[in-house]
């Protein structure tokens, strides 16, 4: 089977004035990624705010082109798609945001928000739109009622329903989650996540989920991608990952992540991000690496296939 | 001895028809030097509970309490001049939006030298330098040129080290930290735990951490009061609580969470075929596909639309008829206290439920 995605050295770079007479600065906030995501999958993107995790989201929902690479949906180029198909294309992948409470539009009913994607790229006439609607509302767990309710009047995680309601309304392929849970409750949390799930079987859909709750990642992911300043730290089957990371980034947000008695505070990295725009000459992790050694402040270490997964390490193997 | 004493605390927003009762007869005690976290999903009264104790609650709330008492003064009894003397100096919180509870107009360095000045009356040398011996110790690098930065120039991370500079500046002994570390990033929210566990320890300050993040509480406190629509439903140690939740709403929101990694060894030892380490619980999806988190149904009761009898009892797996009629009532439990006819550790508790009629909530899909 091929994948229904495939990215290759996937690059945004963003030009950043940093004043009148400076020379113009390049943001690399992509820089090379790669993976291939069939369908019924789902590959979670993890890292820090800044990593470039969102912008690799507006990448693949082909909001914005890549810089450089290739991006194959379908096995159709997507990054200068053939005359008429990219219309096809942007059905084929639908996002759902973070915020609940700012991706729907107070002034328009739930009906009219699900139907909106339907009358801008179908030809059904209205009735047919509504019972769509209606029918997709029901596979998200709301119900009829709704149908002529306002967004206030929904809580937070029924209005992220109502988002994936929409996201799933023109049948897309595959579905770009960004931090879909964060904003909610660990109670509708819970709820929301098993609804994911329920879709992805029964529609087969391939998701690319993205999110910074490690524990969320573990229970839906099928693989992990592990991002840092733009770059791939580590990729590859989740069980791999999780119970063995190599890369010595995977093993701090690992550490870092809370619980009982779990977090041993001396795995945890020190300091912040560095700046995108000025990244280290090395491999980007050495600024707060535990690990680093005088190779890493030199050369940048490239992806290499250890133990059934990538990993962008010069010492991965000490971890082995 | 105690340093905190908050008894029948509630916290009540008139309205033209009703009043809604945000907080609801709360009572905490805190010791000198202990650390206690409340949790509590979003609108369960936890962050208003310690606004009421900063006297910080927005009109047109009120607040009554049979109690309300910090290091034997009458919080009540105590005059506006007075009061704001102690908060900030005695007792001082840290928000949860680092960004916007500091002021993007003036430095952080002003910032910080404005609340040593007023609390300490100190001259404005000698403020400056505690100011910057504060940011060093709170893990700033290059303190002194970072005294001159505007909120802006500093990321999410540094701006919550600096509002705690400020709250720990004129030595508190009580700190209360609400949701210190939910707009942060893993590895920064680490970084600001430990900071604030060290701090706790170093200084035998009481911190209360208010979070809606089990993981957070299970990591930094040794009690734990969960508080669900304004009332407290359960207070144990810590360990005791995870181990064996005596509420039905703890066990739930215990049980919502994926469950946690391994934890990481620096020795490493090997994992025999995969599947073994971890707590191997059978959910994700390590091995059934259709792993899925336990749920509660339903969504929490409003301000104005609170049940009748047991507030969590639409919710619960658990309730009777006499749950939906008579509101239990919080009552000592196990070495801590519970709000529940029937706890989950009561050896009888299957027959008393049966005797009372047992209806348990209707799933929702």
């Amino acid at each position: 089977m091929t994948a229904l995605v495939v990215a290759c050295g996937l690059e945004r770079t963003y030009e950043v004035r940093r004043g009148l007479f400076k020379e113009r600065g390049r943001l690399r906030a992509v820089g090379g990624i790669s993976f291939a995501l069939a369908a019924g999958q789902t590959l979670a993107v993890v890292g820090e705010s800044g990593c470039g995790k969102s912008t690799l989201a507006r990448l693949i929902t082909l909001i914005e082109k890549p810089t450089a690479g290739t991006l194959a949906l379908d096995s159709v180029d997507a990054v200068n798609p053939p005359a008429g198909e990219k219309r096809r294309l942007r059905r084929a992948v639908q996002l759902v945001s973070q915020d609940p409470y700012g991706s729907l539009n107070p002034r328009k009913k739930i009906g009219t928000i699900l139907e909106e994607p339907l009358a801008i790229n179908t030809k059904l006439p209205k009735r047919a739109r509504a019972g769509q609607a209606i029918e997709m509302m029901a596979k998200v767990g709301l119900g009829r009622e709704h149908y002529g309710r306002y967004p206030h009047m929904f809580s937070g995680g029924q209005r992220q329903r109502i988002a994936i309601a929409r996201a799933l309304i023109l049948r897309p392929k595959l579905v770009v989650a960004d931090e879909p849970v964060s904003a909610l409750d660990v109670s509708v949390q819970a709820q929301v996540l098993n609804l994911f799930m329920d879709l992805q079987q029964d529609l087969g859909l391939a998701y690319l989920f993205i999110s910074h709750d490690l524990a969320v990642v573990r229970h839906i992911a099928h693989d992990v991608l592990v991002m840092y300043l733009g770059l791939a730290m580590e990729q590859g089957p989740k069980e791999k990952i999780l119970r063995r990371p190599l890369h010595p980034y995977t093993r701090a947000l690992l550490a870092s992540t809370p619980g009982l008695g779990r977090r041993s505070s001396h795995g945890v990295p020190k300091g912040e991000l560095p700046s995108p725009l000025d990244p280290p000459k090395g491999c980007v992790f050495s600024t707060r690496c535990p690990h680093v050694g005088e190779r890493c402040r030199e050369e940048r270490p490239g992806a290499r296939l250890i133990d059934g997964r990538e990993v962008a390490c010069h010492f991965a193997e000490q971890f082995l | 001895m105690a340093l905190l004493e908050i008894e029948d605390l509630s916290v009540t927003f008139p309205s033209r028809t009703t009043t809604g009762r945000a907080v609801d007869r709360v009572s905490i005690v805190v010791a000198e030097g202990e650390s206690l976290g409340v949790v509590g999903e979003s609108g369960s009264g936890k962050s208003l509970t310690m606004l009421a104790v900063m006297g910080l609650v927005p009109y047109p709330g009120q607040v009554t309490a049979n109690r309300l008492k910090f290091k034997d003064r009458d919080l009540f009894r105590l005059s506006g001049r007075e009061r704001r003397q102690l908060a900030g100096k005695s007792m001082a919180m840290i928000f949860q939006d680092p960004m916007t509870s500091l002021n993007p107009c003036f430095t952080v360095g002003f910032q910080l030298v404005e609340t040593l000045r007023i609390h300490e009356k100190i001259g404005r040398k000698a403020a400056r330098q505690r100011a910057i011996a504060l940011l060093e110790q709170v893990g700033i690098p290059a303190a002194e040129s970072r005294m001159r930065a505007f909120p802006h120039q500093l990321s999410g991370g540094m701006n919550q080290r600096v509002m705690i500079a400020m709250a720990i500046a004129c030595q508190p002994d009580l700190l209360i930290a609400d949701e210190p570390t939910t707009a942060l990033d893993v590895t920064v929210q680490a970084q600001i735990l430990d900071l604030l566990r060290s701090l706790q320890h170093d200084r035998g300050m009481a911190l209360i951490l208010v979070t809606h993040n089990m993981d957070v509480v299970a990591d930094t406190a040794r009690r734990v009061v969960v508080m669900y629509a304004g009332q407290i439903v359960e207070e144990r140690d810590t360990a005791g609580l995870f181990a064996a939740p005596q509420h039905p709403y703890t066990a739930a929101l215990l049980a919502a969470r994926p469950p946690p990694y391994p934890p990481l060894s620096p020795t490493l030892p090997s994992p025999a075929g995969g599947e073994g380490l971890g707590r191997g619980q059978g959910k994700g999806r390590d091995g059934a596909e259709s792993g899925r988190l336990a749920t509660i149904p339903g969504v929490p009761p409003g301000l104005h639309d609170r049940p009748r009898g047991c507030l969590f009892g639409p919710r619960c797996a658990y309730a009777t008829e006499r749950s939906c009629t008579i509101q239990p009532e919080i009552r000592p439990w196990m070495g801590g206290r519970i709000r529940c006819h029937y706890p989950l550790g009561d050896p009888d508790r299957n027959a008393r439920m049966a005797a009372d009629g047992l209806l348990g909530a209707k799933p929702v899909p």
